[in-house]
């Protein structure tokens, strides 16, 4: 039982979602300015897989639908924005609309064909992608600098803003990152959010509602690529280095893996999923090169097994014991004074018995 | 004549739905038995209860021993034919794939062998086919078909459920000629469940009303017949 | 003209070891709807457990058969413990299993043997036999012939043997199978055990002719997805065809067209599949089904 009940929507629960939210900010801004720039790069780095993840999410828990290419269109987006610095002397804040401009298109194109047809196409199209992504990069090398990699120069920091490079990098990214956010919220509770849940359980019945499912996933798949893009431009200045090397087929794993633990179809998931991915790899590599892919492995399979909600919906669980949303009963104006609806439960789920 | 199937208290549900309510059903050995009733009355559930597909309580005692618990592929190993509703051919293997596949758990080569030979002469038209896929057969040829395969496992106690289900009233006659034949000639065990009850209570000697997952009537075929509401609802007149 | 008939040759014998490995995942996707991502690894796997049995003193051709017969039990397992529980879920959560299981079977051959690379040895003897101008490489024929001989090996099971009559009937009809008295899941077992000796199959031919180190079967995973793809993925026969079929296309796009070489040989299976889902999405020889959404 929780300790404290709530009615959905009702002043105290806006209150504390807006306690909830502010103190996020806070911390996530405050951030920075405590701990060693190491760990800031780190937490940079955990931003932008959390971008990446988000979008992948979108095609994973919400349509549906699985891409083995995700680390593909990461390093597009990562290359688009490094020769636009390198070869064009784009300012580095127009890279990132670039990028993602780049991936949705190219994403469109390979979603196309393929979202036609069963899901396995478009996880083999997005396989294909991954594998011959790096082979290209080391072709082409007058554009990205084949094999060696290609250095870029990292966002400099304004004059009039007080703080390290590698702080700035980190509020630079943190700002991207929940631009993105929103634009992932208002996607999935939008009308292609709705299209989404018309179509995932019953595509037929989603048919015949006007929504046609090829095209909503494939709106779906571009997006997703579009939030790997901006993740990779991101990276980009992060490391102000590209080389093909950091975008393997394994890349495209590891983002699987972090929504998969994190959480599918929850926002939530995709940072908790991104921390999973940038921490267990440091600590369990002193143990052990092949540790990591033996946690990956068996966390990906046991989570499927035991806990299909992943860390967030452990973390949910746990809220739950804290803080217990209930509905309003019917009549009842959402600013009643608590203390009379406290006592006011409806039966677990609130559905009538089958008559 | 000694019970080969006996059903007491058959209580059945597909996740929270219940469908059969305490059924109790009795098959002599050599009998037919018809379960009558409209849509939806649980008649199809009975069969699948005894086939274990579907959460069944209760007792179900063939020839003694329970039934409760066993999975599908061992019932049929006990000698239990189903013909399911639908048929359950298997559309892209040939007749006589299908019909082989029918006398999968027996070791008597020889006598499958003979026993395919009479099949094919109960039902010619299946013999003529017998290199055809079984999805290009038309809908009474595809009966004819999962009786023969059914038959072919030479089970003591054939399910049959809606044989009559989707097919033209001559082919349907057709295919009751055959059951009557082979109940006569082989004395197969028969529990029939039907919508047409015109032509089930022709065959069955015992006939059990099935209405909202209860019993509402039981008794001999020719009772069965005559019985007022039996015949208002069932039987037209 | 010798040199064309050379690279086609060992574009066939490349292809049959894609068909190898197409003919594993089109065999599991037949029976259980399936696409088993961990079958490369797993060939892997099978064929690091021969190189060690060879290493460790035994000869050539009964650390191959200890290999297969792991692998077959090892597949039978995996089936039964892994993928038995969660059999009724959505395609999603089974297609994540088998990743998980791809990541697994990776790191766990990283742990057991280490990173580095290790030579197998081929079982077929070097050098070429000669027609007229034409010099054909002892391997490559033999590795033709092999899969032949394992293609009609397979055909006669599936349908001259009562067995393989169920297996086919199970993978149809789960229902109707259990209805005849057929034991489903065991033949389930069977299913992905003989998949597991197909993929090893493909890993101990592979091997001799690349490095053997845990990515050995990443790249061929692809070309064996492409080849499945082309051939329709509930087609065995099309698993055949399209190997073959994507090994001669790489083949002679790596010889003969000087902006491919080497290294951008797997751009010929993404095009193809490209292609293939653009014109025929289900495959020269796979039913309409096998496309649907």
């Amino acid at each position: 039982m929780s300790l404290l009940t709530v009615e959905r929507d009702s002043r105290r629960h806006r209150w504390l979602r807006g306690a909830a939210l502010a103190a996020a900010v806070l911390i996530a801004v405050g951030l920075p300015f405590n701990s060693e720039p190491v760990i800031n790069g780190q937490l940079t780095l955990v931003l932008i897989y959390a971008v990446a993840a988000l979008g992948l999410n979108l095609l994973v828990g919400y349509a549906g639908q699985i891409s083995l290419g995700h680390g593909a269109f990461f390093a597009i987006g990562a290359y688009t924005a490094a020769a636009l610095i390198v070869h064009a002397g784009v300012p580095y804040l127009l890279t990132v609309p670039a990028a993602a401009l780049v991936t949705f298109a190219i994403g469109f194109a390979f979603g196309v064909p393929a979202l036609r047809l069963r899901g396995l196409y478009l996880a083999l199209v997005t396989l294909a992608l991954a594998v011959a992504l790096p082979p290209l990069i080391k072709r082409f090398e007058g554009l990205t600098g084949g094999v060696q990699g290609m250095s870029v120069p990292q966002p400099a920091v304004p004059g009039w803003l007080p703080v390290d490079p590698d702080q700035y990098l980190y509020l630079l990214v943190l700002g991207v990152a929940a631009v993105m956010f929103l634009l992932a919220t208002n996607l999935t509770r939008g009308g292609l959010g709705r299209a989404l849940i018309a179509i995932r359980d019953n595509e037929r019945a989603g048919t015949t509602m006007g929504v046609d499912p090829a095209r909503v996933k494939t709106r779906v798949f571009a997006c997703s690529a579009a939030f790997a893009g901006v993740a990779g431009a991101l990276f980009t200045f992060a490391l102000g280095f590209v080389a093909p090397e950091s975008f393997t087929l394994v890349l495209s794993f590891r983002f699987l893996a972090a929504i998969v633990i994190g959480g599918l179809g929850t926002v939530g998931g995709a940072v908790l999923g991104a921390l999973f991915i940038e921490f267990v790899p440091q600590y369990a590599d002193d143990v052990n090169q092949a540790l990591t892919g033996v946690i990956y492995g068996a966390t990906l399979i046991a989570v499927m097994y035991l806990l299909p909600g992943g860390a967030a919906g452990l973390l949910q669980r746990l809220r739950r014991l804290l803080v217990e949303v209930v509905e309003a009963p019917p009549g009842a104006r959402p600013d009643e004074p608590a203390a009379g609806t406290a006592t006011v439960q409806t039966s677990p789920g609130g559905r009538q018995p089958a008559g | 004549m000694s019970a080969l199937l006996e059903v007491e208290g058959l209580r059945a549900s597909y996740g929270p739905l219940q469908a059969l309510h305490g059924v109790d059903v009795t098959v002599d050995e050599g009998g037919v038995v018809a379960i009558l009733g409209p849509n939806g009355a649980g008649k199809t559930t009975i069969l699948r209860a005894l086939c274990g597909m579907v959460r069944t309580a209760g007792r179900v005692a063939f020839d003694g021993r329970s039934l409760l618990g066993l999975p599908t592929e061992r019932i049929v190993r006990l000698g239990v034919a189903h013909v399911p509703e639908g048929r359950g051919t298997f559309p892209a293997l040939t007749v006589e794939e299908n019909l082989r596949l029918g006398a999968y758990v027996r070791r008597d080569a020889a006598a499958v062998a003979a026993d395919l030979d009479r099949w094919y002469g109960v039902f010619p038209r299946l013999a003529d086919r017998r290199g055809q896929a079984a999805a290009s057969l038309s809908g009474g040829e595809q009966q004819m078909l999962a009786v023969a395969r059914a038959l072919l496992l030479r089970p003591r106690l054939l399910l049959l459920d809606e044989p009559s289900l989707g097919l033209a009233p001559m082919v349907t006659k057709e295919l009751y000629t055959v059951l009557g034949q082979i109940k006569r000639e082989q004395h197969t065990t028969m529990l029939l469940v039907e919508q047409n009850a015109n032509l089930a209570l022709e065959l069955a000697d015992h006939a059990y009303v099935l209405e909202a997952g209860r019993t509402v009537l039981a008794g001999p075929a020719g009772e069965v017949r005559t019985d007022e509401h039996v015949r208002r609802a069932y039987l037209g007149y | 003209m010798a040199r064309f008939v050379q690279v086609v040759v060992d574009g066939i014998a490349d292809g049959s070891i894609y068909a190898a490995l197409a003919l594993a995942l089109v065999l599991i996707f037949r029976s259980t709807g399936i696409v088993n991502f961990a079958q490369g690894e797993m060939a892997m796997f099978s064929t690091f457990i021969a190189w060690a049995l060879n290493d460790s003193g035994r000869p050539l051709w009964l650390a191959l058969l200890g290999a297969f017969a792991l692998s077959f039990l090892g597949g039978m397992a995996i089936e039964r413990v892994l993928i038995r529980p969660v059999e009724g879920s959505r395609p999603l959560t089974l297609l994540i299993v088998t990743l998980g299981l791809l990541v697994l079977i990776n790191a766990a051959a990283g742990w057991i043997w280490g990173f580095s690379n290790r030579g197998l040895p081929s079982i077929f003897p070097s050098g070429a036999a000669r027609l007229g101008d034409v010099a054909l490489s002892l391997e490559s024929l033999g590795i033709i012939a092999v899969l032949l001989a394992v293609v009609g090996l397979l055909w006669l099971l599936f349908q001259h043997t009562k067995l393989g009559l169920a297996m086919r009937a199970a993978a149809q009809n789960p229902e109707s199978s259990r209805l005849v008295g057929i034991n489903v899941g065991r033949l389930l077992m069977l299913g992905w055990g003989l998949a597991a000796l197909l993929g090893a199959l493909a890993g101990v031919l592979v091997a001799p002719r690349l490095f053997l180190d845990v990515n050995l079967m990443g790249g061929v995973l692809v070309y064996a997805f492409a080849g499945a793809a082309l051939g329709g993925f509930d087609s065995p026969l099309g698993a055949v065809v399209g190997g073959w079929i994507i090994g001669v296309a790489e083949n002679l796009a790596g010889t003969y067209v000087d902006a491919i070489g080497a290294d951008l040989k797997v751009l010929v299976p993404l095009g193809i599949i490209f292609v293939v889902l653009l014109v025929r999405p289900s495959g020269l020889f796979g039913s309409p089904e096998v496309t649907r959404a």
